[in-house]
């Protein structure tokens, strides 16, 4: 039916912009394998005029900041992610049940919290100063992240599609407990709408800087973004943090461009390795989700 | 007689309704958690808005302050700063909304047409890395092409053109541009998921009639698929309309690098909130500002859903 | 249904708001119990007097101290070595904590609006002590220091301490170091004899012209100059040097003018000239390019040799600690003589935080940081035979293996640390270093304004609005990245309508009464 021009033609237009996606990503790494003094020389360009792996040298050489930075993000996202998960559903999945009384009530007071907030500043204070999230690795878990309504809603919606009323009644009558019912049925059925949030989940916590920037004072509970964050600003950060004790390469002047590049791509790294296998998951999920909820 | 009878009767319906609380008092548990978080990262923090009202003060403190009404709206006003910054975040975020949507839309109604297995599912795979990178990663990126000194762009692309090089950083006249093009690169992938979801959810029977019928295949994106799509074009619109006071933190303050010289162009009302709180320290104009988003923010989630439910109840938020 | 939701928000509402006045009561109580000051230092002053402080009397307390650096390895080590050696002077225990520089205002902030306890800060003229204390984040300390910081009322003379004062309150305890400025640029000795820079060749900014267009051309890879927007030798050649910008907000007196006529600095003509002079610079290529938006320390492209040299604000020894920086040997051109303004008297100052569970011992440690050599050598260069061996009584040097590169205590902060004429000196400084210091801080010329600080408190949204429209400007100006024929005038505009007239009589107005008042 269709011409093979026309076929050619959106073959191209993805090429296209598929490398726009990927080409700056690529870019950042020419770079960071590129030796300082070519990049001076010549600037950046997506095939290094002199190829160097001086850079990772530089930063391995006293990867303290790095292991210190990805530990932190480690334990945060895994801990955040099934605190998140778990809050949630625990919300979700008795808004879904049309039996339970002042249900309309109590998923209102979910959707108000996605209509109004008080700001920044009340909520940051509470935290703060009444909560006592302070240079405490729990202040990069909690405020903020672990719970919105947006999922919650999105996991009522889908409990809702997915879960039909006669097994629960069914096994109500088999004399099993509520908590049983959840765990033991809901749940197992329920792994995709799971599966989503937790990506959604992940991807916020691992992506993270926000909290840091407010809540964290000292460097050793920095997420690796926010360190990174600080590089991009000021690239001395990655030199005066330094534990190392080893003194043959920080004698050198840092390389300031290509360090700043390599610190890009470890920190973004991870992801960019891990995504394309996860996706599967997340677009499944959105078709649950953002189409239903 | 009657009285006391229909007192019975809300008596025994008040005990009804005991009774099916405490029957399901297991799940009221189970919600213990998810109400408290939201009690107090939510609920509580609304209370603290009485801050925009006072005049904050460091040893008086939270209650303590005194009282001085709509003084912090009258300086957010009158400085000129309340009227860039709106503009700013409406501005932007219409052209987000209109720009995104074209793209996604383009991207999916396209993707659906390659046969290729392997080359679509490549495709989509890349054209969705840039939703997984974070903000501070997207600021390198951008650094990497615009860096005044020794960025690609002043370096690989304008200095062989001849062309003098370019203070990215410092004129506000591209930022703009950059902004809405870092903006689509970072959410198309996304949004065009989003819409390949729903054309595979539409029902191959109308194209394979449509086929019979000889329908040319744009005529079938213009009769079928274009009208299906519609609701849910539609409420992706109205949801992000409903969110157009609020921006993206990270993408208005990662990626110009604090350039004080990109302030006119690059500063909306999250970015004002939260340098008026920590560079200014000044308190009372942060959150009178964060509750001018927070109020007006508001009027317009309740008016887009207002639309919402005028046009399709069931994906109403409430 | 409905009046069922009615009762249970009403349910929920009074949760919530007992909550919230639960948080709100224990608000009132912090705030109430944050002892006043004047109470504080007459209890205390029962069991302590002037002379000395008997630390069995106080009641234990852990003070943290926060000022900008980076956090050096050993840090640990030495907050537990100045703990030991303050519990038996002050009963104290101590938390050094640097903050990056980078978010050292946006975390000091923050920390304010959390009311987060702590109890000794750096600030400084330039850092905004005067809103700080308008806002009641710091507390006025005059009372306290005469009752526990003899050492330090008597080390610093009062026209300098005056500096430090807001509306004639002392805020905190200026440091001990060089009190005035002479701006001028740093340059590697190599460089500058190789194109024969020096004092000699050098006396103003424009005979550089000519020899930095010799380094463009003969050091092909390097720039001449290396500027960012905060520190461009056009700042340092107009602010504080050719203007004494009276602190925050619009509004400067000439150095050169005999009367006290506060004017728009950026609207003269010799800023105008040294902002030609800087587009001439940067244009012919004598800056780095990316000058206006560069965040890195100017230094550090000296170090990569990817610069010759920089700005920087003059004080004896200077070579030597930028040498030390950069990692080679500098030399530094002064262009201007020694002036002493209220900024550059006032430009380290340790400040008490409302915050602080007890104002008192907070001036008792930084009065010794004023007297105590053992205790500012400690936090200044860590511990002896660890971080640092003795070459001499009062000099010292690395332990053998160990270089700047991996000292393991290298806070570096000495320049705010209280008496800097107690610190060692290092044995690739000048041995006299801190000799030299009382010499040039008599040799200044004095301000005709030094001591003025202005209060801003009735123009306080004119001088953010003021602030916002300098950081759009000046950045493009000082480093000529911009036109300045073309900016300077829109940039004039953008005052005016951000209201600085109105600031700028304001200023005219507490400066007449400055002047006045010290006529008398």
């Amino acid at each position: 039916m269709e011409s093979k021009k026309t076929n050619w033609l959106i073959h191209a237009l993805f090429i296209f912009c598929s490398a726009t996606a990927i080409l700056p990503v690529l870019l950042v790494a020419a770079v960071s394998f590129s030796s300082e003094s070519s990049i001076n020389k010549y600037g950046y360009s997506f095939i290094p005029h002199e190829f160097s792996l001086f850079a990772y040298n530089y930063i391995f050489n006293d990867p303290h900041i790095i292991i210190r930075a990805y530990s932190v993000t480690i334990f945060v996202t895994i801990v955040g992610t099934l605190a998140c998960l778990i809050i949630t559903s625990a919300l979700a999945y008795p808004l879904s049940r049309k039996t339970l009384p002042y249900r309309n009530f109590l998923t209102f007071f979910v959707v108000l919290t996605i209509l109004f907030n008080g700001g920044l500043v009340p909520w940051y204070i509470l935290f703060k100063t009444y909560l006592h999230f302070s240079d405490n690795i729990g202040a990069l878990i909690v405020p903020g992240l672990m719970l919105n309504g947006f999922s919650v809603l999105i996991m009522r919606t889908f409990f809702i599609n997915t879960i039909p009323p006669e097994l629960i009644e069914a096994a109500d009558m088999d004399g099993a407990g509520e908590l049983r019912i959840f765990v033991q049925i809901v749940i197992p059925l329920s792994k995709p709408v799971y599966a989503t949030i937790g990506l959604f989940a992940t991807l916020a916590y691992w992506n993270d800087w926000y909290n840091s920037m407010l809540f964290q004072i000292n460097p050793d509970n920095f997420s690796m973004q926010y360190v990174l964050q600080r590089i991009l600003l000021n690239i001395q950060y990655l030199s005066q943090n330094t534990r190392s004790t080893n003194a043959s390469s920080s004698l050198a002047a840092l390389p300031a461009e290509t360090s700043r590049m390599a610190m890009a791509l470890i920190a973004a790294g991870p992801i960019i390795l891990v995504y394309p296998f996860f996706q599967k998951y997340f677009i499944k999920g959105l078709t649950i989700g953002a189409v239903k909820g | 007689m009657d009285n006391i009878r229909s007192k019975a009767i809300v008596a025994v319906k008040d005990w009804g309704q005991w009774k099916a609380i405490i029957r399901h008092k297991a799940l009221y548990m189970l919600m213990i958690p998810g109400i408290l978080y939201l009690l107090i990262n939510n609920y509580i923090p609304m209370f603290g808005i009485i801050i925009a009202f006072k005049n904050f003060n460091y040893t008086k403190g939270f209650l303590g302050s005194e009282w001085v009404y709509f003084n912090n709206f009258k300086y957010l006003f009158a400085t000129g700063d309340a009227f860039i910054m709106t503009r700013n975040t409406l501005g932007y975020n219409a052209v987000f909304i209109i720009v995104n949507l074209f793209l996604s839309l383009a991207m999916a109604l396209l993707l659906n047409e390659v046969r290729q297995n392997f080359a679509k599912r490549f495709y989509q795979t890349t054209l969705l890395l840039p939703f997984f990178l974070s903000m501070v990663v997207v600021a390198y990126l951008v650094y990497a092409l615009l860096n005044p000194a020794s960025g690609l762009v002043n370096m690989s692309i304008l200095k062989p053109l001849g062309i003098e090089p370019v203070s990215w950083y410092l004129e506000t006249k591209y930022w703009p541009y950059i902004l809405v093009i870092a903006n689509a690169w970072k959410g198309v992938g996304y949004g065009g998921v989003i819409y390949i979801a729903a054309i595979t959810g539409i029902d191959t029977e109308y194209y394979e009639a449509a086929t019979i019928d000889g329908a040319k295949k744009w005529q079938q994106i213009r009769y079928i698929t274009m009208p299906l799509l519609t609701p849910v074009i539609t409420i992706m619109t109205i949801l992000s309309i409903g969110r157009i006071f609020y921006s993206d933190f990270g993408l208005f303050y990662q990626l110009p690098m604090q350039s004080g010289t990109l302030l006119p162009v690059v500063n909306v009302i999250d970015t004002y909130v939260y340098t008026s709180l920590t560079t200014l320290g000044d308190i009372g104009m942060s959150s009178a500002a964060g509750l001018y988003q927070s109020v007006v923010g508001f009027l317009l989630v309740l008016l887009s859903n207002l639309l919402v439910r005028k046009i399709s109840p069931e994906n109403a938020l409430y | 249904m409905k009046r069922r939701y009615g009762t249970l928000l009403l349910a929920v509402v009074f949760i919530i708001t007992s909550a919230l006045s639960g948080c709100g009561s224990k608000a009132a109580s912090e705030s109430s119990s944050t002892p006043s000051v004047a109470a504080v230092s007459t209890a205390a002053a029962a069991a302590t007097t002037a002379a000395g402080i008997d630390p069995k009397t106080l009641k234990p307390e852990h003070l943290v101290f926060v000022f900008m650096g980076t956090i050096p390895k050993n840090l640990e080590a030495v907050n537990a070595e100045a703990s030991k050696y303050l519990t038996e002077k002050i009963n104290a225990t101590i938390e050094i904590r640097p903050i990056e520089w980078g978010s050292y205002t946006n975390k000091t902030n923050l920390m304010f609006a959390s009311r987060e306890k702590f109890d000794l800060m750096f600030t400084a003229s330039w850092m905004q002590e005067a809103s700080q204390a308008a806002k009641e984040q710091i507390l006025p300390i005059d009372d306290l220091l005469k009752d526990y910081a003899p050492d330090y009322l008597a080390t610093i003379p009062l026209d300098v301490r005056e500096a430090g004062f807001i509306n004639g309150k002392a805020y905190g305890l200026t440091g001990n170091k060089e009190w005035a400025a002479d701006k001028g640029l740093v340059f590697s000795k190599e460089i500058a004899d190789k194109y024969g820079i020096s004092s000699e060749t050098i006396k103003t900014m424009s005979d550089l012209t000519p020899y930095l267009e010799k380094i463009k051309v003969g050091e092909p890879g390097m720039v001449p100059l290396q500027a960012r927007s905060a520190d461009s030798p056009m700042v340092g050649q107009m602010s504080n040097n050719a203007y004494d910008v009276l602190g925050d907000g619009p509004g400067a007196i000439s150095r050169a003018a005999a009367d006290t006529k506060v004017v728009n600095m950026f609207e003269q003509a010799d800023f105008m000239a040294a902002a030609k002079l800087a587009r001439e610079w940067f244009t012919k290529g004598y800056f780095n390019k990316d000058a206006a938006s560069v965040t890195d320390m100017t230094y550090l492209a000296v170090k990569a040799g990817k610069a010759a040299g920089y700005n920087q604000s003059g004080k004896p020894g200077l070579a030597f600690q930028e040498g030390r920086q950069a990692g080679k040997e500098m030399i530094y051109i002064p262009l201007d003589k020694p002036y002493m303004t209220t900024g550059d008297a006032a430009s380290a100052i340790l400040a008490v935080p409302t915050t602080a569970s007890d104002p008192a011992r907070s001036v008792m440690f930084a009065n010794l940081l004023h007297k105590d050599k053992y205790l500012v050598n400690l936090i200044n260069w860590g511990i002896e035979g660890k971080d640092y061996v003795k070459e001499s009584d009062n000099v010292i040097k690395y332990p053998d293996g160990m270089t700047a590169a991996n000292s393991t205590y290298n806070l570096n902060m000495n320049w705010l640390m209280g008496n800097q004429l107690l610190d060692y000196t290092w044995k690739t400084d000048d041995p006299k270093l801190y000799e030299l210091y009382k010499p040039f801080n008599d040799s200044a010329e004095r301000s005709k304004a030094l001591g003025f600080t202005f209060d801003t408190t009735s123009v306080k949204n004119e001088v953010a609005a003021y602030n916002n429209v300098v950081l759009q400007y000046t950045g493009a100006i000082y480093t000529g990245s911009l036109d300045p024929e073309v900016v300077i005038p829109k940039f004039v505009k953008a005052l005016k309508d951000a209201g600085m007239d109105k600031v700028i009589a304001e200023k005219q107005k507490q400066l007449d009464a400055f002047v006045a008042a010290k006529a008398k």
